[in-house]
């Protein structure tokens, strides 16, 4: 985690507000950089490391040539006007960023002090009032940052803020503990059944991630299990039954919401230098699919925070 | 021609004129010692002895408006001088000339010719003529007593203003009577002479719908109160076509008429929605590039949510049409069923309706503006937005230009130099601001002056307190007179008075000499200098400063015209932000400005962003918005807002939006219209547009179709961000 980060700061992606799709109401989420897992159908590429980014957007380039010149690692390069990026050389220290006229690099990742945050969040309560809605924490793994995330939830509580954490289940039980008083909702993540699929496709198997889930729901906390559905991959019946019996094992008192697969990650992918092994659909998931889906968990009598089909 | 009681008295200028066959200038200058609205109303009663019925249009008599073309077919085009259904007098120099030519030099009749010419010319007021461009003031929207009319029929006002007229002594009050009996003499005729030819027609064809329309107008139609749904709904066209008027809280005031159909039995909803479907493809037909405001839903007389079938089937219809514009008024108990009507609506990319909040036009409209609370319930919107009380009404200024950012580019210009500090360039700006606004003030005010020569007797008797006050609708009869003081460029002098703080805290990098130098090259010298721009800071971000500044400027320039008495019935300015298409045909006027605007582009379309400037998502954009005292320009702030359809997508997204406009409304807001289409689809509507005829757009207060716009209003619209999420 390095010295960077700490109770009062924290590794932060991007504050996003009028969020629709993170919880109940309108929503400002704050996307926290740095994941415990590796999923290769991961729709925020930079959040995989803890580390700030370079990220660069081929299309808006012009080849004006101002980043090279003041880049002092020597990572941006000009051959025949194509801008070539030599990613392992890059410290991220954002000279580029300032220099470009045209908006195609930008540094995901910055170091935000948690009263920043509170400000830029408390600046919609009018409309989190109207709308139920509040504070999502999202990553990434947010929970790695978990001093970090017990004081902005705190701080939202203090301030009259709902708020949700977006996890992937796979950190320790004293992330669950430490940040439960401070969180009115976990959007917690169920991706497969099976566990050696689990280890293939997200780097870990999910005997962790079963073990908070079950925790959470000893202590009480309200959960939606959250499932990304990725086309060839998890849509099987196996997984939608396994699905299901968790709703069953926890007597209906945790809801269920679709994430259909969306195949903006792997176009994200090329933006901060990085490819995946794994192969992935090319399409999003249809608007059939998706029917289908939900279709067989309301015949298991499973129940939706929200559905996806209409 | 009618004869009426004074024609047989010897009146030179009358007989010249009828020898001349000038028969409506004839009938107004037939005994010139009468009051303007008895010498109109002779001639409003001609023309309706003339005129043949509505046309019938998709089973339903016009409603198409004759404003300009309302006159009797006389030689008056041709000789150069006529009088039309408004009382105006239509006037060609040219073409009268040689009618004055053919009489002999000097002789007492070439005299009596020459005066009438400059008597005609004199009279012949065009409004667009007596504004500087600068403050260039045009336009204006009405909505006639409908109700009333419903209520007692033209018969019922007759008796009114005989009654009236027989208590007063006052010579000047008799006579504007007897215009206003005139008047409705004529239609009386009309109304039985439609009565008899669509009877025959009905004979002729055996057409069912015109056999109704026989049927409605041998009851004596208009002068009778109707009896029928069907009755009232042809009555309020009869009073769109020749009262002017746009049709107002129509699902209010034909309610009773439809309740009590429905039970009878003799109505069924199909028809209701079969009517309203055939009226607004008409309305969509005749108003393309204009707007008819139709209001529906808000509270009663009561204050209780007044929504009801007809609300409903307005919504429904309206999906179908651009125009007519629909303004739906949002109380505070406005049922769920509406809301998802509105949202399913507005989420398929139908442009209506546009939402307006009624809370603070009520509040406002009772404090400042002196209106009385029964009939601030009663308010309304005409055309574009601009606020009106339905029925007692005139309200004028559609295309009242106060351009602000063009006084700032002055200021610029004429004071940049001499400043040394941004706070010295930001007072002296204010003060070009007062200036400015109080010149325009006295512009508006000659113009109103000049509108007393408008008698428009049609207008006068439809429209509440022009009788008891004896005053035609033009000279302040009705009850309430607005200017609907509408301002361009607000958003884009908001930026550009940050970027103006920036160059004097040096940190564009130019002093402030090559800074206009770049403005006169339109950028084209400096693109560090232009990037620069483009980076500051925008309104609609919520940049706290920028916030600041915004609330700032639009407070005091609001407060310089908000309640400030106009000449017209000691009525008064009424701040708006509405900016119709002119926001685009102003721009075109203009040389690049300080917020990097460049050379001929468009200005803001909407008291929001400048398109495509707001980049946090729409609650920080609407976080900046409320920023604005909106609550002291009722006269509208129309905001323009994109949605992508993905923010439609699920039930619970769509409470979601409708939360979100809930809370704008909650801050501080009063209106807005939303806009779902993507970007890809508008593109291709572009290249196409034969094939996406279809797309309906919010524009500066109103709906159109997309490919009847302006290529640049077109990009405009295109570069609006598209707020997703």
């Amino acid at each position: 985690m390095g010295n960077m980060v700490s109770v009062t700061k924290g590794m932060i992606i991007n504050i996003q507000k009028f969020c629709l799709d993170d919880g109940p109401g309108i929503r400002t989420t704050i996307f926290m950089k740095g994941c415990t897992m590796d999923c290769a159908w991961c729709h925020n590429t930079e959040s995989k490391s803890i580390k700030p980014q370079l990220s660069f957007l081929k299309r808006k380039c012009i080849s004006c040539g101002k980043c090279a010149a003041i880049c002092p690692q020597q990572v941006h390069s000009f051959v025949d006007n194509v801008h070539g990026v030599l990613w392992d050389k890059c410290i991220a220290c954002g000279k580029c960023v300032d220099v470009c006229d045209y908006s195609c690099l930008d540094i995901a990742g910055e170091i935000m002090d948690v009263d920043y945050v509170i400000d830029i969040v408390v600046q919609d309560k009018p409309f989190y009032e109207v709308s139920n809605g509040g504070v999502t924490l999202s990553g990434g793994e947010p929970l790695m940052q978990m001093d970090f995330c017990e004081l902005l939830l705190e701080k939202s509580k203090k301030l009259g803020i709902h708020t949700c954490i977006e996890t992937a289940g796979n950190v320790s039980s004293e992330a669950f503990y430490q940040t439960a008083p401070f969180t009115d909702l976990y959007l917690f993540d169920y991706k497969l059944t099976d566990s050696t699929l689990h280890r293939k496709y997200t780097g870990t198997d999910n005997s962790n991630i079963l073990r908070n889930l079950e925790l959470l729901y000893k202590i009480g906390k309200k959960v939606i299990l959250r499932c990304p559905i990725i086309p060839g991959i998890n849509d099987n019946k196996e997984h939608l039954q396994g699905i299901a019996d968790i709703y069953h094992k926890y007597n209906g008192d945790i809801l269920v919401e679709i994430m259909p697969y969306h195949v903006l990650g792997i176009s994200k992918l090329e933006r901060f230098g990085m490819s995946t092994e794994v192969e992935m659909p090319s399409f999003n998931a249809s608007v059939d699919q998706i029917n289908e889906w939900e279709k067989f968990l309301k015949e298991q009598g499973v129940r939706f925070f929200i559905e996806k089909a209409n | 021609m009618i004869k009426f009681q004074n024609e047989t008295k010897t009146n030179e200028t009358y007989t010249l004129l009828t020898n001349h066959s000038l028969h409506s200038a004839a009938l107004f200058y037939l005994g010139v010692n009468d009051t303007p609205m008895q010498r109109a109303g002779r001639v409003v009663k001609q023309y309706f002895c003339e005129i043949a019925p509505p046309e019938i249009v998709y089973g339903l008599t016009d409603c198409k408006q004759d404003f300009y073309n309302g006159f009797i077919d006389d030689k008056g085009k041709e000789c150069g001088l006529y009088v039309n259904i408004l009382g105006d007098i239509a006037f060609d120099k040219d073409k009268f000339s040689k009618l004055c030519n053919t009489y002999k030099d000097n002789t007492r009749l070439f005299r009596v010719m020459n005066d009438l010419m400059w008597d005609a010319q004199v009279r012949n007021y065009d409004q667009a003529k007596a504004m500087p461009p600068r403050y260039h003031h045009f336009g204006d929207h009405s909505v006639c007593d409908i109700r009333k009319i419903l209520d007692i029929g033209l018969n019922g006002i007759k008796s009114e203003i005989n009654f009236k007229s027989k208590k007063n002594n006052d010579p000047v009050y008799i006579s504007f009577c007897s215009g206003l009996l005139d008047t409705i003499d004529g239609i009386e005729i009309y109304i039985k002479r439609c009565a008899e030819e669509y009877s025959q027609m009905a004979l002729q064809t055996s057409d069912p719908e015109i056999g109704k329309i026989a049927a409605a107008y041998s009851n004596n139609l208009v002068m009778e109160p109707p009896k029928t749904f069907y009755e009232a709904f042809l009555t309020v066209l009869f009073l769109m076509k020749y009262m002017f008027s746009e049709a107002g809280r129509i699902d209010q005031y034909l309610y009773p008429y439809y309740l009590k159909d429905i039970e009878l039995g003799i109505l069924k909803k199909d028809e209701v929605f079969q009517l309203f479907d055939n009226l607004f493809k008409r309305i969509d037909e005749i108003n393309r590039g204009l707007a008819h405001h139709i209001v529906v839903g808000g509270c009663d007389q009561l204050q209780n949510p007044s929504y009801n079938e007809i609300t409903k089937t307005i919504l429904l219809v309206s999906r179908k049409y651009a125009q007519p514009n629909i303004s739906l008024r949002v109380s505070e108990k406005m049922p769920d069923e509406i809301w998802n009507i509105v949202l399913e609506s507005l989420g398929s990319g139908k442009a209506n309706p546009a939402l307006v909040y009624e809370k603070p036009y009520i509040e406002e409209l009772i404090d400042i503006y002196k209106v009385d609370a029964s009939d601030a319930i009663e308010f309304g919107l005409g055309g574009c937005s601009e606020t009106l009380i339905n029925g007692m009404c005139n309200v004028d200024g559609t295309w009242v230009a106060y351009n602000l950012l063009d006084v700032l580019h002055e200021s610029l210009g004429s004071h940049l130099l001499e400043c040394n500090s941004f706070e010295e360039f930001y007072h002296i700006f204010l003060q070009d601001m007062k200036k400015t606004s109080e010149e325009m003030i006295d512009q508006i005010n000659i113009r109103q002056h000049m509108d007393v020569y408008k008698s428009d007797p049609l207008r006068t008797l439809s429209h509440k307190n022009c009788l008891e006050e004896g005053k035609s609708f033009w000279n302040g009869g009705a009850k309430y007179n607005f200017d609907s003081t509408n301002i361009y460029g607000a958003t884009n002098a908001i930026n550009g008075l940050v970027v103006i703080k920036k160059l004097f805290d040096g940190e564009l990098g130019v002093d402030k000499k090559s800074f206009l130098h770049v403005l006169d090259a339109n950028f084209t010298n400096n693109q560090d200098l232009f990037n620069k721009i483009k980076k500051a800071e925008k309104f609609g971000n919520n940049d706290q400063y920028v916030n600041d500044i915004a609330k700032d400027v639009m407070e005091k320039l609001f407060n310089m015209f908000r309640g400030v008495h106009c000449y017209r019935g000691n009525g008064y300015f009424m701040p708006a932000v509405i900016d119709y298409l002119e926001y685009d045909r102003i721009g075109a006027k203009m040389p690049a400005t300080a917020d990097g605007r460049l050379e001929g582009a468009p200005m803001v379309d909407s008291i929001g962003p400048v398109a495509g400037t707001d980049e946090n998502g729409p609650t920080s954009m609407v976080n900046s918005v409320v920023s604005i005292p909106m609550n002291l320009a009722i006269g509208t702030c129309v905001l323009n807002i994109r949605f992508d359809p993905s923010c439609f997508i699920s039930k619970e997204n769509k409470t979601k939006i409708r939360n979100f406009i809930e809370t704008y409304f909650k801050l501080g807001g009063h209106q807005i219209q939303v806009n779902v289409v993507d970007t890809e689809l508008l593109l291709k509507a572009v290249e196409n547009p034969e094939e996406h005829k279809d797309i309906i757009v919010r524009v500066g207060g109103f709906t159109d179709y997309f490919v009847c716009l302006s290529d640049q209003i077109q990009q405009n619209i295109i570069h609006r961000t598209n707020n997703s999420f």
